[in-house]
């Protein structure tokens, strides 16, 4: 496991994490009211704990994402476009501190791993 | 580099503009939203019920209430920030009255329950209507509720020395207060939200969402409020919008037409509003807000975003209209000339049957037809036969389906 961790390989695959983070976002959705930006901002930054580092881009643009394939697929199981358009405008500031908290976590991941290597 | 790493940053550059335009697009809808909050024009209009224990500030994960909103239209020559309106525009406007009288030309009760699978109701009060005003003003036209305390208070206030702007601001929260008092007593309702709007803010607001379908069973050509429209289908905006919804002079039934038009109005401005075609579009939407910010006062403490969506919520069919039960529309008064007769009990009953068992069942004053309910996916707003306008029996009952025809 040390081994992996140094070599940069440890964690799971780009697509596991999208789909996780997709699924407890969603569970936020259904739950509603401010569970979903809480559920949506957790399951990200958990994303950015657990990806494999070729995947640290998906876990810096998949906030937005996540958030907009969450509401979307409300809207389609029926709640109106207003209603959801309303919800999600709220989130903003959720969102953005949760990309910053997605960053940072990165961040120290990264400098984390150059520091093991030299 | 091999394809598949060409693929993967393909891959990577459509996940990042797709990712930075949903943070833009969320982006705006927060930054509109905070907007007009911030532009808004509130005032403190809603009075605690003295009789109950003051419930404190409403906390955000509160459940959801009944909400009871007096929607208020008034012929006013300034803009909610008290600053003139342009001329051209009062030229248009036809609005010829610089006395400072501020009738209420249009009140309309709207109801939207907390539960979201009971029907949504609004209620045309006619201004001529006959009733107690409230704050011992006696008996007069309804309209004058607003105008008469607002007088009142500003004659007090200038006695007693206050600057002008303070006797503006302060006699305006009277009159507004008054109103809803008034209301309040004639319907046996509990207004807890106030929206008011000037004539020249709604005529903005037609055109921001890029104008209102509307129909007239005949031609009109009426001078006073300069409405010239042929019959049929049209698409109204603006100055137009504004005739539609002001000509009672030339109509079969007076003012009970025009309440009817600002009903069939109403229901294609919110089929309108509510589209995704306006909510979708940026620059209808700024423009929607800006029109509103412009033109619209509304009571302190009002959690629209919470109200927006609890209207969004309603999988009711829709929002039903209808008007007040009347009596004699020819009421001879001593000081105020012809007016509505108005039986307040039969308006409280009226009320109480559409809270209870909706729709109500044998409108008093009516003609017994019940209000028109059809399930229409695509039209969520429409209108019912207005009650106490049965005498005639020509009308035919306004349904939602597609623009309905009126006088």
């Amino acid at each position: 496991m040390s081994t992996e961790r140094s070599t940069g390989r440890w964690g799971l695959p780009w697509w596991a994490v999208a789909l996780g983070a997709t699924g407890l976002a969603a569970v936020g959705g259904w739950l509603g009211g401010r569970w979903f930006p809480v559920a949506v901002a957790a399951a990200c930054v958990l994303a950015a704990l657990v990806v494999r580092p070729d995947g640290y881009f998906t876990v810096v643009v998949q906030p937005p994402v996540v958030t907009g394939v969450v509401v979307a697929g409300t809207v389609l199981l029926g709640r109106p476009a207003l209603s959801a358009a309303v919800d999600v405008s709220a989130t903003f500031p959720y969102l953005l501190a949760t990309m910053v908290a997605v960053g940072l976590v990165v961040l120290a991941r990264v400098l984390h791993a150059r520091r093991r290597v030299h | 580099m091999s394809a598949r790493r060409a693929l993967t940053w393909a891959g990577r550059g459509v996940a990042g503009l797709v990712s930075a335009a949903l943070l833009a697009g969320i982006g705006f809808g927060w930054a509109t939203y905070r907007d007009a909050v911030d532009d808004l024009v509130t005032d403190d209009v809603i009075v605690a019920d003295p009789s109950a224990p003051d419930p404190g500030p409403p906390a955000p994960d509160a459940p959801r209430t009944d909400q009871t909103i007096l929607l208020v239209g008034i012929d006013s020559r300034t803009d909610t920030h008290g600053d003139p309106l342009p001329q051209h525009v009062l030229d248009h406007l036809h609005a010829g009255d610089a006395t400072g009288v501020r009738n209420t030309d249009t009140m309309i009760v709207v109801h939207v329950p907390a539960d979201p699978d009971r029907t949504a109701f609004a209620v045309s009060l006619p201004r001529d209507s006959y009733v107690d005003i409230a704050g011992g003003f006696g008996r007069h036209k309804l309209n004058s509720a607003y105008a008469r305390a607002m007088n009142a208070k500003a004659d007090e206030l200038r006695a007693s020395g206050a600057a002008e702007a303070v006797v503006e601001r302060k006699s305006r929260t009277a009159g507004r207060r008054n109103l809803i008092a008034t209301v309040n007593a004639l319907t046996g309702l509990r207004v807890n939200h106030y929206a008011e709007i000037n004539l020249y803010g709604f005529s903005e607001i037609t055109k921001a969402v890029g104008g209102v379908p509307v129909c007239l069973t005949a031609p009109v050509d009426d001078e006073f409020s300069g409405a010239e429209f042929p019959a049929g289908h049209q698409l109204l905006a603006g100055v137009d919008a504004l005739k539609f919804v002001r000509q009672r002079h030339g109509l079969p039934n007076g003012d009970l037409d025009r309440v009817r038009r600002q009903q069939a109005f109403l229901a294609g401005l919110a089929n309108r509003m509510f589209s995704a075609g306006t909510l979708t579009d940026p620059a209808r939407v700024t423009a929607l807000v800006d029109a509103l910010t412009r033109s619209v006062v509304l009571d302190e403490d009002w959690d629209l975003l919470g109200f927006a969506q609890q209207v969004a919520d309603l999988s009711g069919d829709r929002l039903e209209f209808s008007t007040i039960p009347t009596g004699r529309s020819n009421l001879e008064t001593p000081y105020d000339g012809s007016a509505v007769e108005v039986d307040p009990e039969e308006v409280r009953a009226y009320f109480a049957a559409l809270l209870g068992d909706q729709p109500a069942k044998g409108k008093p004053g009516g003609d017994g037809r019940a209000p028109v309910r059809e399930p229409l996916a695509e039209d969520r707003y429409g209108i019912t036969t207005p009650a106490g306008q049965g005498d005639e029996g020509d009308e035919e009952p306004i349904t939602a389906d597609g623009v309905p025809c009126v006088n």
